[in-house]
């Protein structure tokens, strides 16, 4: 009988290891079903959650613009070649779902406003400004307003 | 004296008092988010940190990476506590704005230096593939599928029609630019891509270990650009047509115009004939697929002129192509769901484009929305209709359907060379980003990594973190790195001001009903998957009877059912094997793993739901705030 109560607690023992083994090796993932309207790589097939991050437009414009502010404000630390910086606007506009982003003017307010955020001066904003929206009045008025935002 | 100075400093303590409140008002707010385990990947639980708006959260990715995810809570919360059905427990912490802000910012850096590498691994990755096409004498043009079919070397003649809108488009760049404007530009491309030089592959240098890599723009990536670019000019030269199928039709009335579309539909296709003849004088490297993609959305938007209905590109890839697909509901009511939900997405990205087309200027992110639900919901009718699975869209939402073409005149061996030293940067990035960034069960996981950047926020590390948020948290040689014990951990040793609690949505429904119905019936009903009204079959799930999160006391009873039925299930699984291709075997397998714990009084397995209205969704449950640093 003690024999047998003695087999039992084994065995539970080594169910309760198992099923801990398996809680504590699975932590922090997420399980297959949400996986498809998560994150990276796939949009949620049903609604309107197409981008990862936001639940409005307004929100989505403003993602926009807070990564565009980020990558500029990157670049002026890191430096790099010019057409590698304006490619890479590119890619950051396309994740939002944007080809076009010379013509949004979205687009300027973030690269204005990374510029400011990194403390560049009024000379290195008037490069940027001639280097990305040339005579445009409405860009590098974009441009203007994003770096007196955030300009340290 | 002594009476003032004590009124005084009483004085001075009221309004730090105060200030302290408006900025903690002021400021975010942060809490400590843990979320219940389910099966799956997450039966451990997860932690996350919510600052303001933004969720903050490790996740454990493949090759055993563990990546910071930034969502909004909404997003958040419908994805751990609705889709996953998990509990959200929430701690509302008691720091100032300035703290909060502090926070803020150390978790948008560390989540944009994650970006940053991954993109750029990525990028390396795309660099390899095009090497690899060029050694086979083709590259890939994203976009380009839409006007060209595959070909190797030699270009297809021009077709003997003409689209009426890329057409009036070379007019216009004609009349803009000069006559010979296309001529002079695709002149310079064909000289710049001879110039270019495969020996300089110019790929991204190794970063320090707390900076983002520098912008780079490799031989591959310029290569494609210039391709993309000069055959996005050839097709203008030639108004190409788009090729059969890259338009989605619909036949129903749902997407006739009416008086406010057929305005729109001129309005939006002036805007953006005027915005691609701007584009196609831009000297911006990668334009080429904008305009690729620019232009079909032009010829959609004629066709959907003369129709006078909404015709949208084809946004997923040809038939040929491999894409994710999900299983259809299997129940009737639930299809009927699905086709609302993207009925009424569709009706509300359109009411939003036809609002925004009136302003002059061509609104993208609001055309490729209305883009993305006309495919979508399109996609949802045609796999109903024929009882087929429905295929996903990917991210990002813009048309990219590819076509080979074909290369000619290259230098194999610096193509060999490029190739070995473009696989070589790869690999160091992604062990750089390992050896960083890498997932460790106890000393770097989602509990660790919350608390290691909460450290990290402040100039004065741990020491200024315990002032400044009142407490800290110890990792070493403790268990607080399992999520459900560092949510303990967390009320023990900070000041807690408040907790909530986002119930999992079938607890949530299911309380519901017991308020408004007999609770026996709700008992009997929704205590299992047979007969809920609430749960549907997921395919994601493992095979089960009863749910026994919200039944403490018959846990062991239901969880020995969920045990022997997912030992049945999977000698069925077995039988079934050649069939199915393991899947009922997996299920049954999962379900009896899962059971185990039930045996015990443990619950992990909550169910999961693969579509849920947004719309209605319940109300969180606030639970009273216990004793500070109460348990």
């Amino acid at each position: 009988m003690r024999h047998g109560l003695g087999l039992l607690a084994v065995r539970a023992a080594a169910v309760a290891g198992l099923a801990a083994i398996v809680v504590l090796t699975q932590a922090c993932s997420f399980s297959a079903s949400s996986k498809g309207s998560s994150n990276s790589s796939e949009s949620s097939s049903d609604s309107s959650a197409s981008s990862s991050r936001s639940s409005s437009p307004e929100s989505a414009e403003s993602q926009y613009k807070s990564d565009v502010r980020e990558y500029t404000a990157a670049y002026m630390k890191t430096g790099g070649q010019f057409d590698a910086f304006r490619r890479g606007i590119g890619d950051v506009a396309k994740k939002h779902n944007i080809t076009n982003w010379e013509d949004n003017p979205v687009t300027y307010e973030g690269i204005g406003q990374g510029l400011g955020e990194a403390g560049a001066t009024d000379l290195q904003l008037k490069a940027y400004m001639d280097g990305l929206a040339g005579q445009d009045a409405t860009k590098r008025a974009a441009m203007q307003k994003g770096y007196d935002a955030k300009k340290k | 004296m002594r009476k003032l100075g004590r009124l005084l400093s009483l004085g001075v303590m009221l309004l730090a008092g105060l200030g302290h409140t408006a900025a903690a008002e002021t400021g975010p707010g942060v809490e400590y988010l843990y979320v219940e385990s389910n099966e799956g990947g997450s039966s451990g639980g997860h932690v996350a940190l919510r600052v303001g708006d933004d969720v903050f959260h490790f996740e454990h990715r493949s090759p055993g990476i563990l990546v910071l995810g930034r969502d909004d809570f909404d997003h958040f919360r419908y994805r751990y506590s609705v889709l996953e059905n998990r509990t959200i427990h929430v701690s509302r912490l008691a720091v100032s704005g300035e703290t909060a802000g502090l926070l803020a910012d150390r978790f948008r850096r560390r989540h944009f230096l994650q970006r940053r590498h991954l993109d750029v691994i990525e990028s390396l990755r795309a660099d390899r593939t095009t090497l690899e096409e060029m050694l086979s004498h083709g590259i890939v043009v994203e976009a380009a599928g839409y006007f060209l079919s595959d070909h190797e070397l030699a270009p297809e003649p021009a077709p003997l029609t003409e689209d009426p809108d890329l057409a009036d488009l070379r007019s216009g760049v004609a009349l803009a630019h000069g006559a010979d404007f296309l001529e002079r530009r695709m002149s310079s491309l064909r000289a710049a891509l001879a110039e270019l030089d495969p020996f300089a592959m110019d790929l991204p240098e190794l970063p320090n270990a707390e900076m983002p890599p520098a912008p780079a723009y490799s031989f591959p990536q310029r290569y494609r650009d210039l391709m993309g670019a000069l055959a996005s000019l050839e097709v203008l030269r030639a108004a190409r047509p788009l090729v059969s199928g890259s338009l989605r039709h619909r036949a129903s009335d749902e997407l006739v115009f009416t008086e406010a579309d057929s305005l729109a539909a001129r309005q939006l296709s002036d805007a953006l004939a005027a915005a691609l003849v701007r584009l196609v004088a831009s000297d911006r490297p990668d334009g080429g697929v904008a305009l690729m993609v620019g232009m079909a959305r032009l010829a959609a938007l004629g066709a959907s002129r003369r129709q006078e209905r909404w015709v949208v590109v084809d946004l997923f890839p040809s038939e040929t192509t491999p894409v994710l697909r999900r299983r259809l509901a299997v129940r009737p009511e639930q299809a009927a769901v699905l086709l609302e939900d993207s009925s009424e997405e569709l009706a509300r990205t359109r009411e939003r484009l036809v609002r925004r087309s009136e302003n002059g200027s061509f609104p993208e992110a609001e055309f490729a929305s209305f883009e993305a639900a006309a495919n979508r919901s399109d996609e949802l009718r045609l796999a109903l209709a024929a009882e087929r699975e429905r295929r996903v869209l990917k991210i990002p939402l813009v048309p990219s359907r590819p076509a080979r073409l074909g290369v000619a005149g290259l230098d194999r061996q610096a193509l060999l060379h490029g190739l070995e030293a473009v696989h070589e940067r790869e690999e160091a990035f992604a062990v750089g980003f390992k050896r960083r960034w890498g997932y460790n069960l106890v000393t770097r996981n989602c509990v660790s990594e919350v608390f290691s950047e909460i450290d990290a926020a402040f100039e004065g590390g741990a020491q200024e973190s315990e002032r400044r948020m009142g407490g800290r948290l110890r990792m070493d040689g403790s268990f607080n790195f399992i999520p459900a014990v560092s949510a303990a951990a967390v009320e023990a040793s900070y000041p807690v001001s408040e907790r909530l609690q986002l119930t999992s949505y079938r607890r949530a429904r299911v309380d519901e009903m017991y308020r408004q119905e007999n609770p026996v019936t709700v008992f009997l009903r929704e205590s299992n998957t047979l007969t809920s009204a609430i749960y549907r079959l997921n395919a994601d799930d493992s095979i089960f009877v009863f749910f026994t999160d919200d039944a403490v006391v018959a846990r062991p009873l239901f969880g020995a059912v969920n045990l022997v039925v997912g030992i049945a299930a999977s000698a069925v699984g077995l039988v079934a094997l050649p069939v199915d291709g393991g899947a009922t075997l997996w299920a049954g397998l999962k379900g009896a793993l899962f059971s185990l714990p039930e045996l015990f009084f443990q619950n992990i397995r909550k169910g999961s739901f693969e579509h849920v209205r947004r719309q209605g969704l319940p109300e969180p449950v606030t639970r009273r705030p216990e004793a500070p640093g109460g348990s």
